[in-house]
C-alpha cells in the first residue's frame, strides 16, 4: 500500500450452485438484495470497500458460477486471486461434500491464496450439515465460519479474516462495519448462541486425502 | 493452428480475467465458442507450454490456457459418442465429443509439453490432465505411456524436468490401480516390474541428497512405492530382498538429516504451517506412513493371508526392531528439536502397536520406561494453537481434543493412546498382579506433580500434561485398591485448588481429572466441595469449562452421598444439561443426562414433561430429515441415547399414570420417527417407551391403536415385498408392545376396526403372513413371536375366541407338520398347544379331531415334554396339562397315557421349581447388593437369598440337572430365543407359581371329586410323592416372596 492509494485484493467466491454466493455479496450496500435465485452465469465481479484500521481496502469479489453447466471458464477466473471463500449450504449436504473439489481447484490455481470455508443459511432451523460434521477445515488447516447471508449473521467474519491474512496484520479491525442491507431474517439470540456453540468432537464426513 | 488464431486465444485468455465485466464477457464468449472447434485443445496445449506468449500480457496466459485445457479434458474426455452424451445434453449440460484424433494428438504431445512448462502452477494443471486421461485411457488406449515414462525416468539429469514429469506420470498410473484387487491390479504389477527397478536405482543415487530438491524427488518416489503397496504388496515386493530395498529407502529417508531451520524448536502457528509444507518433512511423513503400514499391517500374522505369512515373518524378523528403534529415536529427539507432529504421532503409534502385538512386545518393553518418563510430557504440552482455540473457539478445542486424526500442531492424542495401551499391559496374568508399567508411571506423575506444587510459578502446561496423563491412567489405577489412597491425595493436594484457578485452561483440566477419577474413594466433605464447584462451573463463561463440568458432575453423582446432596439441585442440573444439549450435539452430554435421569429416577416426575419435550426437540435436531448413512455412526449413538433417556424418565413416572398420559403425545414423534425406514436403529428403545406407558397406565390411547396397523404394515410389507417390510427384522422388538396392547387394549382388540377389518383379524392376517415369510427366509425368531402373540390372545380373552380357536389350531398344525422346523421352534409351537388347553380343552381337542390330527399332535406333545427347560414354556405346560386333568371326560389318547402324563407333569414341575429358584435367587442377589451390608434392607433381602442359595446347592448334584438333549433335530446355531427379563408384559399365569395351580386342582378334586383325586394320587409313584411335597413347599415359599 503506497501513499493514499487504496489497497486492492482479488477474492474468489466459489461453491456449488444455489449455496447463496450471489446473495452473500449483494448484501453489501453497494449491491441490491436478490430474493429470487438467478443462477450466475460465468462470474460477476463486485468491488467491496472495507474501512479498516489499516485504511481503506478494496476487495474485488469474484462471484463465480456454481453450476457446472453454467460454469463457463470455471477455475479460469481464479487466476491471481489473493483469497478465496468456499461456500456451502448447511441445508444441502451435497454442497458440503463438494467442498473438497472446490478446494482442490482453488489450491491448484492459486496455492498461496488465503482460504475461508463458510457454511451459509444457518438461519434455517433444520440445518442438515451440523457443525460437528464440518471437519474439512481442520484437515486442510483453513478457517471456518457459520454465516447467514440472509440475516447478516457473521457477514463480516470471512472478510475480516481474509483482510488480516492478506495484509499480514493480525490486529487489523474494521473501523466501520460494512453497510449492509437490512436483514431479511431476524435470528433470535438463542439461535445465534446455538450457532456459536454447535461444535463438537467430530469424526464425521471423510474426505479423500489430497496428495497432489 | 495458425498464429492468428493462437493470438486471438491469447488475447481472449488475457481478458478472461479482467475485472471489467464487458471485456471479460466478450473474452469468455470467444473461448467458449472456441471450445467446440477442432483445434481448441491443441491451441490450449500450445499456449500453455509456451511461456513466450506471456509477453506483454496482464496475466499468466499459459496458466489460463492450461486451466481451460484441464477443464475440457476433465469434463469431456469421458464422452465417447453422441449417444453417450445425449442424456447430459437433455439436462442442459454442454457436451463436447472430443474426436479420437484430437485425443491421440493430446496423448502424443502432452508429456513433451509438460516437460516444457515453465511454472509450477501450469505443471499442476498438466499433472491433473495426465491423471484424468490415464484414468480413462490407460493402458488400452494409451499403450506407450509406460515406455514414455521409462524414457523420462531413465534421464541422467536426476533433477531435470523429464525426471519429474516421468515420476508424476508414474504416480498417476499407480493411483489408477491403488484400490484395485486381483486381476484388475495386474497392470500395476507389470508397471512395477518394468519401471520400479529404475526408481530403486535413483534412490541409491540420491540417497545422500537431503536438500529440498533431493527430498522432493525422493518424496515422489516414496509416494509411488506407498500408493502401489499400501493395500496389497506388488508382486515385485513379495520377494523379501526387494521388500528390504524399499524398507531401507524409507528408513534412510526418516533417518536423514534435515535443515537446521526446519528443526529449531517452535510453537509459532505460521512456522509450523510452513514446515508442514517443506519437502524435507513431507518426505519423512511419506516414509513414516510406509513403514507404519509395513509394521502394522503386513507384519501382523493375524492380518495377513496364508501366502503373506512368510512375508509377515520376514517383516517381524528383519524390520520390526529397526522401526521400533527409529520411532524411539525420533521420540527422544522431539524433546530437543522440532519433529513434525504427524511423524511424531506415528512414532507413538508404533509404540502402541508394539505393546499390543506379541511378536514385538519384547522389543519395545526395555524402551518404555524412558518413553513414559522422559518423552510423554514434552509431547503433550499445550501449544500456541491450543491456547488460541481455547479462547476463541472453546468447543473446537474440545472437539480437537478427541479427534483421533493426525494433527499438524500436536501428537498429544497418539501419546495418550500409547499411555493407555502401555499402562494396561500385564505380563503376569494373575488376578492381583499389576500391569508392568502402571505403578512406576504413576509414581513418576506423583513425583512431578508434587514438584509442580512446590514451585512458585510453575509452567501450567507441564502440570496440564501431567494431569492429562493421570486422568488417562485413572480408570486402570482404580482397578487396584493399593492406588486409591494416593489418588485421593493427589486430587486433594494437586488438583482441587485448580478448580478455582483464574486460568480457564487450568480449571478445564482439573474438571476433567475429577471426572476421570470420580470413582476414587474420598472423604464425603471433599467430594461435596468438589461437587459444589462442578455444579457452579456448569454455568461458567467458557463453553469448554461448562461442558467438562457437566460431564464430570454426572460421573461424581454416582456416589450416594453426592447423589443425596444434589437432589435439591436436580432442576438446575437438568436445566444446565438441556441448555448445553440445545446448543451442542455431544454424545457424552447425552450419556450424562441419561445417567442423571436414571440416578434420580424417583424424583424426576415433576420435570418429566418439560424434560421429554426438550429431549424430543434435541432428537429432532439431531435426526433432521435426511440423515445419510456415512454419518450414522455417531448420530445413531446419540439418538439412541436420547431415547434411552426418555425411557428412563417414563420408568421414573411409573406410579403416575396421569403424567404418563401427558408424556405420551410429547414423545410420540420419536416413536413415529423410529418406525420410519430411517429410524429403525432406535426402534428398540422407542418401542420400549411406548410399551412402558401402556403397562404403567394400563390403558391404550387412540395413538397407541393408531400405531398398530402401521406396525403390521412395516413388518409384513406390501404384497410385492418378498422379504417383508423394512421392519421385518425388528419384529422381536415389538413383541412386548403387541402383548401389552392385547392386555391393556382390553376389548379394543375385538371391537376396534381398521378399515373394514377388526383389529384382531388384521393381527391374525399379519401373523399368517409373517409365518409364510419366515418359511421363505430364515428369521425363526419372528415365528416364535407369532406363537407368543397367539398365546397372549388366548390368555387375555378367555371365552371370547371360541370361533377363532380352530384357526389358531390350524396355523399351529401347519407349522408342526413342517419337518423342516427346528427343535426350538417345535418347543414353542407345542407350548401353544398347552395354551389352547388352558383356553378350552374340549374345544381344542374337538378342533384337533376335526382336523384329524388329534393323535399325532397329542403324541408329539407328550413325547416332547422332556425337552422343555425354559420357565415360560414350563409354566404354560404345567397349566395346560393340569387343565387337561380337570376335564370331565378325557379322550382315549390321553386316558391311555395318563400314568406317563402324570410322571411328566411332576418332572416339569421339578424343572420349573429349579429354574424359578435360580431366577429368584439372582433377583434377590441383585436387590440385596444395592444396599450396604448390615442395613435392615440388606438383611431383609439376604434371608431369602440365603434360603434360595441353599436350595440351589441341592440342585448342583441333581441327577436331572443335565437335560438329555439327544434330539437329532437340534442344531447348534438354532437361535435360542427367550424373553428378556426387562419385558413389561406379564401374563396372568405369572401371578401364581404354576405347580400351585396343580396343587389347588388336587385339593379341589379331594373336596369335590374324590374318585378322580384318588385316581391321580395312585398314579404318582411313591418316590415322587416326597418330591412333589418339596416342590409345593418351595413354590409356596416363592409365591410368598412374590407378594
Amino acid at each position: 500500500m503506497e501513499g493514499s492509494a487504496v489497497a486492492e485484493f482479488k477474492i474468489v467466491l466459489v461453491g456449488d450452485g444455489a449455496t447463496g454466493k450471489t446473495t452473500f455479496v449483494k448484501r453489501h450496500i453497494t449491491g441490491e438484495f436478490e430474493k429470487a435465485y438467478n443462477a450466475t452465469v460465468g462470474c460477476e465481479v463486485h468491488p467491496m470497500p472495507f474501512y479498516t484500521s489499516a485504511g481503506e481496502i478494496k476487495l474485488m469479489v469474484w462471484d463465480t458460477a456454481g453450476q457446472e453447466k453454467l460454469g463457463c471458464l470455471r477455475d479460469g477466473y481464479y487466476i491471481g486471486a489473493n483469497g478465496g471463500i468456499i461456500m456451502f449450504d448447511v441445508c444441502a449436504r451435497i454442497t458440503y461434500q463438494n467442498v473438497s473439489k472446490w478446494h482442490k481447484d482453488l489450491v491448484r490455481v492459486c496455492p498461496d491464496a488465503h482460504l475461508v470455508l463458510v457454511g451459509n443459511k444457518v438461519d434455517v432451523k433444520e440445518r442438515k450439515v451440523k457443525a460437528k460434521q464440518i471437519v474439512f477445515h481442520r484437515k486442510k488447516n483453513i478457517q471456518y465460519y457459520d454465516i447467514s447471508a440472509k440475516s447478516n449473521y457473521q457477514y463480516e467474519k470471512p472478510f475480516l479474516y481474509l483482510l488480516r491474512k492478506m495484509t499480514n496484520n493480525a490486529d487489523l479491525v474494521l473501523e466501520e462495519q460494512p453497510a449492509l442491507a437490512p436483514p431479511e431474517t431476524e435470528m433470535d439470540a438463542a439461535q445465534i448462541e446455538t450457532l456459536n456453540k454447535e461444535l463438537d468432537d467430530a469424526d464425521a464426513a471423510e474426505f479423500p486425502d489430497d496428495d497432489e | 493452428m495458425d498464429e492468428e488464431t493462437i493470438e486471438k486465444y491469447c488475447q481472449a485468455l488475457d481478458l478472461s480475467v479482467s475485472p471489467d465485466n464487458d471485456l471479460r464477457k466478450q473474452a469468455e464468449a470467444f473461448i467458449i465458442e472456441g471450445m467446440e472447434t477442432p483445434g481448441f485443445i491443441a491451441a490450449m496445449l500450445h499456449i500453455s507450454s509456451n511461456p513466450d506468449l506471456n509477453r506483454d500480457r496482464k496475466i499468466d496466459i499459459t496458466q489460463a490456457a492450461a486451466i481451460q485445457f484441464k477443464n475440457i479434458v476433465e469434463t469431456h474426455w469421458k464422452y465417447k459418442d453422441d449417444e453417450y452424451a445425449k442424456e447430459m445434453r437433455e439436462d442442459g449440460y454442454k457436451v463436447i465429443i472430443i474426436p479420437d484424433e484430437t485425443k491421440t494428438y493430446v496423448k502424443e504431445n502432452i508429456l513433451t509439453a509438460y516437460i516444457n512448462v515453465h511454472s509450477e502452477k501450469v505443471a499442476k494443471q498438466f499433472d491433473f490432465i495426465v491423471r484424468c486421461i490415464t484414468k480413462h485411457d490407460f493402458p488400452d488406449k494409451w499403450p506407450d505411456l509406460a515406455n514414455k515414462v521409462k524414457d523420462y525416468i531413465e534421464s541422467d539429469d536426476l533433477y531435470g524436468s523429464e525426471m519429474f514429469v516421468g515420476l508424476y506420470t508414474l504416480k498417476s498410473i499407480c493411483k489408477r490401480y491403488e484400490y484395485e484387487f486381483d486381476a484388475k491390479r495386474e497392470p500395476l504389477n507389470e508397471i512395477a516390474d518394468i519401471l520400479f527397478p529404475r526408481l530403486e536405482a535413483i534412490t541409491t543415487c540420491v540417497e545422500g541428497d537431503n536438500s529440498d530438491q533431493g527430498s522432493r524427488l525422493k518424496n515422489l518416489i516414496g509416494h509411488c512405492f506407498y500408493i502401489s503397496n499400501q493395500i496389497s504388496l506388488c508382486k515385485r515386493y513379495l520377494d523379501p530382498s526387494m521388500l528390504d530395498f524399499i524398507v531401507k529407502f524409507n528408513t534412510s529417508a526418516l533417518e536423514a538429516e534435515i535443515d537446521n531451520s526446519l528443526t529449531q524448536p517452535t510453537e509459532s502457528i505460521e512456522e509450523i504451517d510452513h514446515r508442514a509444507e517443506s519437502f524435507q518433512w513431507k518426505l519423512k511423513m511419506t516414509a513414516m506412513n510406509f513403514l507404519f503400514r509395513i509394521f502394522q499391517k503386513f507384519s501382523n500374522p493375524q492380518y495377513v493371508n496364508e501366502t503373506m505369512k512368510p512375508i509377515a515373518e520376514h517383516c517381524i524378523n528383519n524390520y520390526a526392531e529397526g522401526i521400533i528403534n527409529l520411532a524411539n529415536t525420533l521420540i527422544a529427539k522431539a524433546k530437543s528439536i522440532y519433529i513434525d507432529r504427524q511423524v511424531l504421532s506415528y512414532c507413538f503409534k508404533v509404540v502402541s502397536t508394539s505393546i499390543n502385538q506379541t511378536s514385538y512386545r519384547e522389543m519395545i518393553k526395555p524402551l518404555i520406561p524412558e518413553i513414559l518418563t522422559s518423552h510423554c510430557v514434552p509431547a503433550m504440552l499445550l501449544t500456541e494453537k491450543d491456547t488460541e482455540d481455547f479462547e476463541a473457539d472453546p468447543v473446537e478445542f474440545i472437539r480437537k481434543a478427541r479427534d483421533p486424526n493426525p494433527n499438524i500442531y500436536t501428537a498429544r492424542n497418539s501419546v495418550l493412546e500409547m499411555i493407555r495401551n502401555v499402562t494396561q499391559h500385564k505380563s503376569n496374568q494373575d488376578k492381583g498382579a499389576l500391569p508392568d508399567f502402571l505403578e512406576s508411571f504413576f509414581g513418576f506423575l506423583l513425583e512431578n506433580l508434587s514438584e509442580c506444587i512446590k514451585q512458585d510459578a510453575p509452567d501450567f502446561r507441564i502440570k496440564d500434561a501431567l494431569l492429562l496423563c493421570l486422568g488417562q491412567i485413572a480408570p486402570t489405577l482404580l482397578m487396584y485398591d493399593q492406588f486409591h489412597d494416593q489418588l485421593n491425595q493427589v486430587l486433594t493436594g494437586a488438583v482441587f485448588q485448580d478448580l478455582t484457578s483464574e486460568n480457564e485452561l487450568v480449571k478445564y483440566r482439573a474438571l476433567w481429572v475429577y471426572g476421570q477419577c470420580s470413582r476414587v474413594p474420598m472423604e464425603d466433605d471433599h467430594r461435596l466441595e468438589v461437587g459444589k464447584l462442578l455444579f457452579q462451573l456448569m454455568n461458567d463463561e467458557n463453553t469448554a469449562v461448562k461442558i467438562t463440568a457437566s460431564t464430570s458432575l454426572y460421573k461424581n453423582l454416582r456416589n450416594n452421598s453426592m447423589k443425596e446432596a444434589f437432589k435439591s439441585e436436580l432442576a438446575s442440573i437438568l436445566e444446565a444439561y438441556l441448555g448445553l444439549m440445545d446448543t451442542i450435539d455431544n454424545e457424552e452430554l447425552i450419556a450424562g443426562l441419561e445417567e442423571v435421569v436414571s440416578l434420580y429416577e424417583d424424583c424426576i416426575g415433576p420435570y418429566a414433561i418439560e424434560l421429554c419435550s426438550k429431549i424430543v426437540e434435541n432428537f429432532n435436531k439431531i435426526t433432521g430429515k435426511e440423515q445419510e448413512e456415512e454419518e450414522y455412526g455417531t448420530m445413531g449413538m446419540a439418538t439412541s441415547g436420547l431415547v434411552v433417556t426418555i425411557r428412563s424418565i417414563i420408568n421414573s413416572c411409573k406410579g403416575d399414570p396421569e403424567t404418563l398420559l401427558k408424556l405420551e403425545p410429547v414423545i410420540f414423534p420419536v416413536v413415529v420417527r423410529s418406525l420410519s425406514a430411517d429410524g429403525c436403529e432406535y426402534l428398540d428403545e422407542a418401542m420400549d417407551c411406548i410399551t412402558a406407558i401402556l403397562n404403567f397406565t394400563q390403558s391404550a390411547t387412540e395413538r397407541m391403536w393408531a400405531l398398530f396397523p402401521h406396525l403390521i404394515k412395516i413388518i409384513v410389507g406390501g404384497p410385492e415385498d418378498e422379504e417383508g417390510g423394512y421392519a421385518f427384522d425388528y419384529f422381536t422388538s415389538m413383541e412386548d408392545y403387541f402383548r401389552s396392547l392385547i392386555k391393556y387394549g382390553h376389548d379394543g382388540m375385538l371391537t376396534k376396526k381398521i378399515g373394514n377389518d377388526p383389529v384382531m383379524i388384521l393381527l391374525i392376517k399379519g401373523i399368517i403372513k409373517i409365518l409364510q415369510l419366515v418359511k421363505e427366509g430364515d428369521v425363526n425368531t419372528n415365528a416364535y413371536i407369532c406363537i407368543v402373540i397367539v398365546e397372549t390372545l388366548l390368555l387375555e380373552f378367555p371365552g371370547k375366541l371360541d370361533q377363532l380357536l380352530p384357526t389358531f389350531i390350524k396355523i399351529l398344525c401347519t407349522e408342526l407338520s413342517n419337518k423342516e422346523i427346528t427343535k426350538e421352534f417345535r418347543l414353542h409351537a407345542l407350548t401353544l398347544v398347552a395354551h389352547c388347553f388352558i383356553y378350552n380343552c374340549t374345544l381344542t381337542l374337538g378342533a384337533l379331531t376335526d382336523l384329524k390330527v388329534l393323535v399325532p399332535v397329542c403324541q408329539n406333545f407328550f413325547s416332547y415334554l422332556k425337552k422343555f427347560s425354559e420357565v415360560e414354556h414350563l409354566r404354560g405346560l404345567i397349566y395346560g396339562i393340569t387343565a387337561l386333568l380337570r376335564m370331565d371326560e378325557m379322550p382315549d389318547v390321553i386316558k391311555g397315557s395318563i400314568q406317563k402324563i402324570i410322571e411328566s407333569l411332576i418332572d416339569l414341575m421339578r424343572k420349573y421349581t429349579r429354574e424359578r429358584i435360580l431366577e429368584l435367587r439372582s433377583k434377590f442377589e441383585d436387590k440385596r447388593n444395592r444396599w450396604d451390608e448390615g442395613t435392615d434392607e440388606y438383611n431383609n433381602l439376604d434371608a431369602p437369598f440365603q434360603k434360595l442359595s441353599e436350595w440351589m446347592e441341592e440342585y448342583k448334584d441333581d441327577a436331572y440337572s443335565e437335560d438329555d438333549d439327544d434330539d437329532d433335530n437340534f442344531e447348534e446355531d438354532d437361535y435360542l430365543w427367550s424373553r428378556s427379563d426387562s419385558c413389561y408384559y406379564k401374563s396372568c399365569l405369572e401371578d401364581k407359581e404354576a405347580p400351585l395351580f396343580f396343587k389347588e386342582t388336587l385339593e379341589d378334586f379331594r373336596e369335590n371329586k374324590e374318585e378322580v383325586y384318588r385316581g391321580i394320587i395312585e398314579l404318582i409313584p411313591e418316590d415322587s410323592q416326597k418330591l412333589l411335597e418339596m416342590i409345593m413347599e418351595r413354590c409356596e415359599y416363592m409365591q410368598s416372596l412374590q407378594s
